[in-house]
């Protein structure tokens, strides 16, 4: 489980996310939904350490990691534009953490291969990212995120580049496989039917601030504010 | 014509044709001469070379004596001291370039290429008031000095195409700063690396001026025994024997590591 306190980021006098305060439950799948600029991926990165809050806590299972570098953090991200190495195959992609947790390199090879094949990707562990599709890409990036079993997974518009109808497909099995691992996921999303679609609850971000969190449906029959409503098509 | 935009080539094929190749023929032509009847001496009515004649003489002299070998061995060796030396500044500073912010990216390469801006002998002649006495540090340190601009700028550019989520993606998984750099970012900057060392090794093998005046004769290199046999012995065609044998070396060793890149990248 992970939980932001009163968390606040500036950028210069630009502010990012402002007091963002959010408790993902364990097993929970929590899509963080708002319109690009809105702070959602600043809260991502805040999440995975790859930026320092201004102001406020964040806790990982209880324990407080606000001031905690990436790689001791325990957390899986999978990048938007997957960052996978493009000078290692599949299986290297997938062993590199592992590798950094000093796992003997057949168990690594074995759990790689195990975990490709949890995503549906058998066979394809000696090919370059570069050799791969967009939608086989995402999943090494899910199996390299998945393999570190992390406390939580982090999700930053993994679906955004990927044609609709594959889209669609991953996007099912994404969900299938979290509710399987019963893994607590951030997702980050612009699309409302994406968050509607396969979240436990969604936070709704607009400048900076997490204007309401919910199930879909208080959402939409209650929703916090206009924006909210606005947002999901609703009449005002 | 399938493809009309290669006539936009043709300027520089030319260039190419009249200002690197007839030259390369010339001085090839010019090792395969007999030498001149008054080598070594300085008489106004001295042959520099035998017209009309083929000969390997030259050449054959520059491959055999041990004077040459010696040459082309310290030539060598200062190629390589320096290559390495330059390698390592330059990855550092082309490091800083690729961590800075975009404002201090400009100034940082501003800075790097300042050497430039001034002419070379003035530069050398500042090295040479450092280090005060002549001898082979202030050689290295001064072709070291001259490199350092190319080699950072070709990293940093090479660098700058490795994006940094790659190196958060490496710490996400449990990579320390340090393994990061290792396992990720350095790899995947080898193909900047490789293109700096050919230019630096071209360079510094054929280097001239710091040798000439940071050195002591016996630091001096190929291209200064060249302009010796050139305008102090009159003797052209070993100058130009000197040259054939030089860009033979050079040549194959470029081309080794421009395999060693294809490899790489």
């Amino acid at each position: 489980m992970i939980e932001f306190v009163e968390v606040s980021k500036n950028y210069g006098a630009v502010p990012a996310v402002r007091a963002a305060s959010l408790a993902v439950r364990p097993g929970e799948l929590l899509a963080v939904l708002g319109p690009s600029g809105c702070g959602k991926t600043t809260l991502l990165r805040i999440a995975g350490g790859y930026e320092q809050p201004d102001a406020g806590l964040l806790r990982i299972g209880g324990r407080d990691v606000t001031h905690t570098g990436p790689q001791h953090r325990n957390v899986g991200m999978v990048f938007q534009n997957y960052a996978l190495f493009p000078h290692m195959n599949a299986s290297e992609n997938v062993e590199f953490g592992l590798r950094m947790r000093g796992v003997a390199k057949d168990e690594r090879r074995r759990r790689a291969a195990a975990i490709l094949s949890l995503v549906g990707l058998d066979d394809i562990g000696h090919r370059k990212p570069a050799e791969l599709s967009g939608g086989q890409q995402q999943r090494v990036a899910l199996a390299r995120a998945l393999v570190i079993e992390p406390a939580v997974l982090l999700l930053d518009e993994p679906l955004a580049n990927l044609d609709r109808n594959v889209r669609l497909r991953t996007r099912d099995e994404l969900r299938a496989l979290q509710q399987r691992l019963k893994i607590t996921t951030i997702l980050v999303t612009h699309d409302q039917e994406e968050a509607l679609a396969i979240a436990d609850r969604i936070s709704v971000m607009d400048a900076g601030r997490i204007v309401q969190t919910g199930t879909a449906i208080d959402l939409c029959l209650r929703p916090a504010s206009p924006f909210v409503s606005t947002f999901f098509g609703l009449p005002e | 014509m399938t493809r009309p935009w290669r006539l936009l080539l043709l300027p520089s094929l030319f260039l190419w044709l009249a200002g690197v190749l007839t030259p390369l023929v010339f001085v090839l032509r010019m090792s395969l001469y007999a030498h001149g009847e008054g080598s070594g001496e300085k008489h106004f009515d001295a042959l520099f070379y035998q017209p009309g004649t083929w000969s390997l003489q030259s050449i054959l002299t520059v491959l055999t004596e041990p004077f040459y070998q010696r040459l082309f061995a310290f030539t060598a060796l200062l190629a390589l001291t320096v290559t390495t030396l330059t390698l390592l500044c330059g990855y550092l500073l082309g490091y800083l370039v690729y961590r800075a912010t975009p404002k201090r990216k400009i100034l940082l390469i501003l800075l790097i290429a300042l050497p430039k801006f001034t002419n070379i002998l003035v530069f050398v002649f500042g090295v040479k008031m450092i280090f005060g006495a002549n001898g082979f540090f202030p050689v290295v340190a001064g072709e070291v000095l001259l490199l350092v601009p190319y080699a950072a700028l070709t990293i940093a550019a090479t660098l700058e195409t490795v994006p940094y989520h790659l190196v958060e993606a490496a710490r996400g998984l449990g990579a320390s700063p340090a393994a990061a750099f290792w396992r990720v970012t350095f790899p995947l900057s080898m193909p900047g690396v490789a293109a700096a060392a050919i230019l630096t090794i071209l360079w510094s093998a054929s280097g001239f001026l710091g040798p000439y005046l940071l050195g002591e004769p016996v630091h001096y290199t190929v291209a200064v025994e060249v302009e010796r046999q050139v305008r102090q012995n009159l003797n052209w065609t070993l100058a130009a024997a000197l040259n054939v044998v030089l860009i033979a070396l050079l040549a194959g060793g470029a081309y080794t590591m421009s395999l060693l890149r294809r490899r790489l990248a």
